[in-house]
């Protein structure tokens, strides 16, 4: 999952990319408006954090500037302002939810997994492909019930996939899904990402299309996103 | 209940209207009473001074005291007495009248009595005659009323009755009147009495007689009682009328003191934004509601600034703190290396402090607004403080490239040292952040008659025309799209304006776009 935080404030800035970075996103920054508009309309962003007290150009008219772009990437406004009309209007101009600082870094984790499984359209936070199940929670993969040991980009990875089920996923798609803009593997990693999960989740996890992408094949209905313990 | 306008309006209504009336009435009662007082006393005057030309004291012997006394016959004719005493011959032809002069025979003739015509002589008849006359005259005068009886009284030298209207007569003789005199006419002004409900009147006639002709004031006290009646219903109709009316008046008058209380009243409540409705412009209460609603618009500006200000201040506080929080978390969240822990205290320590200077700058306002900043003054050069707060922001300045220049007079200068310093310092940071890399700043200080002048000039960014009302306003920053890191916290320069003010001096600015902005102050050289 990639991210791009929006945000003026220095400090806060990089607490915020750290600790996204940590739980396993790839997180892009910017600090002021202009940057974060540019930065928006050109990525491919799962999720956007975005202050609305920003320089340049304000977070409102960054909202609106995106949507009326056409890009209905999930937002997560996040301001020090709590007063009920900056609410109404950043929720109105196209933002998801919204976080009024101080905030607590888990409940921003949460929300921001919850813009991001809402906007996939898969609102339940655990994923069953066949006998894989995917906790986006607590980012773990089990297979038959069994936890599969999987690093940091493996899951993002499959998370990704998840997320995307049943849609064909190019390469280049996931290499801006799981890296962030100051990493430079090369592309060819996402080869080797795809084949470490088939080890361990099995073969037939992830399909070629070959010249194409992969796909994560649509389950059987019952199991589809649907809780865990239907 | 009885405290309220209405009703005090309606006491003193009440209260000046029964004054009102009962003056009048009283004026009027007493004109009137007057009036018929002074009508019976002339009849009465009349009517004696007739009587005192009567035939009743004919001292025809020469012999008498003081000479010869002419009758008043011969020294006022008959006629005179015609002329004035109106229809005599009708009066002659009806001689006796209720009254009789019983006193007439055995007095007359008693001893010691006085001397009056001898009877049957013919001028005795001829007197007689007259005397009936006279008295006829006279009572007409007084207005003969069956009930209301007039009398008359003739006292002699000696206090003896000499004629009366009737034999049963009891008036009391008047003492206490001046002697009387001999002289032949009517010696005095004639006196008044009252004697119960009877109004009298006294003359001393001629030869040293007394003349009294009263009469009952039975009818005049009638008409009064009815006079008094009538003004009293008068006077409570128009009570009640002048009540009722005041009532509703002054219902009018207070109503629209309700609707502005009302108004006012749910004003005070929670909705700032509401006013008074403007009736009538032009009365008092308009103009008390278009006050009020003044007060109002003033009241809901002052509270939208405090509330604006305390959203900026939150806001500002929240980041600072959102920074600490959040390290704070993170570091927590696992075991990390030293390097990882110092940089988050690092990081925890520089938005601590920027909490702490952003609290000591809301405090001072604060203390400001409520004015309450004190102020340790003591008498220092103003040189010098420049100086330090020069040295003070010299790294900064090197920092963004700007060069600082200086044009100092020696100042003495009393205030508070602290807050002065903070001012310049304050100044010199806004014109180096707001100036363009290798711009210069100048600083100068100068005595101009008892005041010292202080001028910041930049050659910076300068202060846009729309911007300049607002540069003083907490939490303003000229240029918005400067990311925090370059500009404060927005509240420098309030803080500069509030210094300032405890110092009763005055602050300005002059601007020009894109070429530089200087500030002046100008300090009273003691406070």
């Amino acid at each position: 999952m990639r991210v791009l935080v929006i945000e003026d404030e220095p400090d806060l800035l990089s607490v915020l990319a750290q600790s996204l970075r940590e739980t396993g996103y790839a997180v892009d920054t910017a600090s002021d408006g202009q940057d974060g508009l540019f930065k928006a309309q050109g990525g491919q962003y799962d999720a956007l954090v975005l202050d609305l007290m920003i320089p340049k150009i304000d977070g409102w008219t960054v909202l609106k500037e995106l949507r009326a772009g056409g890009h209905c990437v999930p937002v997560l406004v996040l301001t020090a302002r709590d007063a009920l009309p900056d609410r109404v209007r950043g929720l109105d101009l196209g933002a998801d939810d919204y976080l009024t600082k101080p905030f607590e870094l888990q409940e921003l984790f949460a929300r921001l997994r919850a813009i991001i499984r809402r906007s996939a359209g898969k609102p339940n936070s655990v994923v069953e492909v066949g006998d894989v199940r995917i906790d986006t929670v607590r980012k773990t993969v089990s297979k038959a019930g069994q936890l599969v040991s999987l690093t940091a980009r493996e899951y993002a990875l499959v998370e990704f996939l998840a997320m995307h089920r049943g849609e064909l996923v190019t390469r280049s798609m996931i290499y801006d899904h799981l890296f962030d803009e100051d990493d430079d593997s090369l592309s060819n990693l996402v080869d080797v990402h795809v084949s470490n999960v088939r080890k361990k989740l099995g073969k037939d996890f992830i399909s070629t299309r070959r010249g194409q992408g992969y796909l994560l094949e649509e389950g059987p209905p019952d199991s589809g996103g649907r809780g865990p313990d239907v | 209940m009885f405290r309220s306008i209405r009703w005090t309006l309606q006491l003193w209504h009440a209260a000046i209207l029964a004054m009102a009336l009962v003056s009048f009435g009283t004026t009027l009662y007493l004109a009137v009473s007057r009036e018929q007082r002074s009508r019976v006393d002339a009849e009465l005057e009349g009517a004696v001074r007739v009587l005192a030309n009567g035939p009743f004291v004919p001292p025809f012997d020469e012999g008498g005291p003081g000479g010869r006394m002419p009758p008043p016959w011969e020294r006022r004719g008959f006629s005179d007495a015609n002329s004035r005493g109106g229809p005599i011959p009708e009066g002659m032809r009806r001689p006796g009248g209720p009254e009789m002069d019983v006193q007439r025979g055995p007095d007359a003739r008693g001893p010691g009595g006085p001397p009056g015509p001898p009877p049957g002589r013919p001028l005795g008849r001829f007197l007689e005659q007259w005397w009936a006359q006279v008295r006829q005259d006279a009572l007409r005068r007084i207005g003969q009323s069956e009930q209301d009886q007039p009398y008359f009284v003739v006292w002699g030298q000696q206090g003896e009755v000499l004629r009366a209207s009737s034999p049963n007569l009891d008036v009391p003789f008047p003492l206490g009147m001046a002697a009387p005199s001999m002289g032949p006419g009517p010696t005095s002004n004639p006196q008044f009495r009252q004697r119960g409900i009877m109004r009298e009147v006294i003359l001393q006639g001629p030869f040293g007689v007394r003349i009294l002709v009263g009469k009952s004031l039975h009818s005049e006290e009638a008409t009064l009682r009815q006079l008094r009646w009538r003004l009293l219903g008068a006077g409570a109709a128009v009570m009640a009328i002048g009540l009722c009316g005041g009532w509703l008046l002054s219902r009018r008058a207070t109503r629209p003191i309700q609707r502005i209380s009302e108004t006012a009243r749910a004003i005070s409540g929670s909705d700032l934004s509401r006013r008074i409705p403007v009736e009538e412009a032009e009365s008092e209460l308009g103009s008390l509601a278009q006050t009020l609603n003044e007060t109002f618009e003033r009241l809901e500006t002052a509270f939208q600034r405090q509330v604006r200000f305390t959203a900026d201040a939150s806001h500002e506080l929240r980041t600072p703190l959102s920074i600490i929080h959040s390290h704070a978390e993170l570091g927590l969240t696992k075991e990390r290396t030293a390097e990882e822990y110092r940089q988050f205290l690092e990081t925890c320590l520089r938005a601590a402090k920027r909490t702490r200077s952003l609290v000591d700058a809301l405090l001072v306002l604060a203390r400001a607004d409520a004015g309450k900043l004190q102020l340790k003054v003591e008498s220092f050069d103003l040189r010098d403080a420049a100086g330090e707060s020069l040295a003070m922001v010299a790294s900064k300045a090197q920092e963004r490239g700007v060069t600082l220049e200086t044009d100092l007079q020696a100042v003495d200068l009393e205030a508070d040292r602290t807050r002065i310093l903070q001012l310049l310092t304050n100044l010199l940071v806004n014109a180096i952040q707001y100036n363009r890399e290798g711009g210069r700043v100048v600083l100068s200080i100068a005595k101009e008659g008892s005041e010292a002048v202080l001028k910041v000039t930049d050659t910076g960014i300068g202060i846009a025309a729309e911007d300049q009302a607002r540069v003083f306003e907490r939490f303003f920053r000229a240029d918005k799209a400067r990311s925090r890191e370059a500009g404060g916290s927005g509240l420098g320069l309030a803080i500069c304006q509030s210094i300032v003010e405890a110092h009763h001096g005055t602050i300005s600015f002059s601007s020009q776009p894109d070429s530089g902005t200087t500030f002046t102050v100008r300090l009273p050289l003691s406070l």
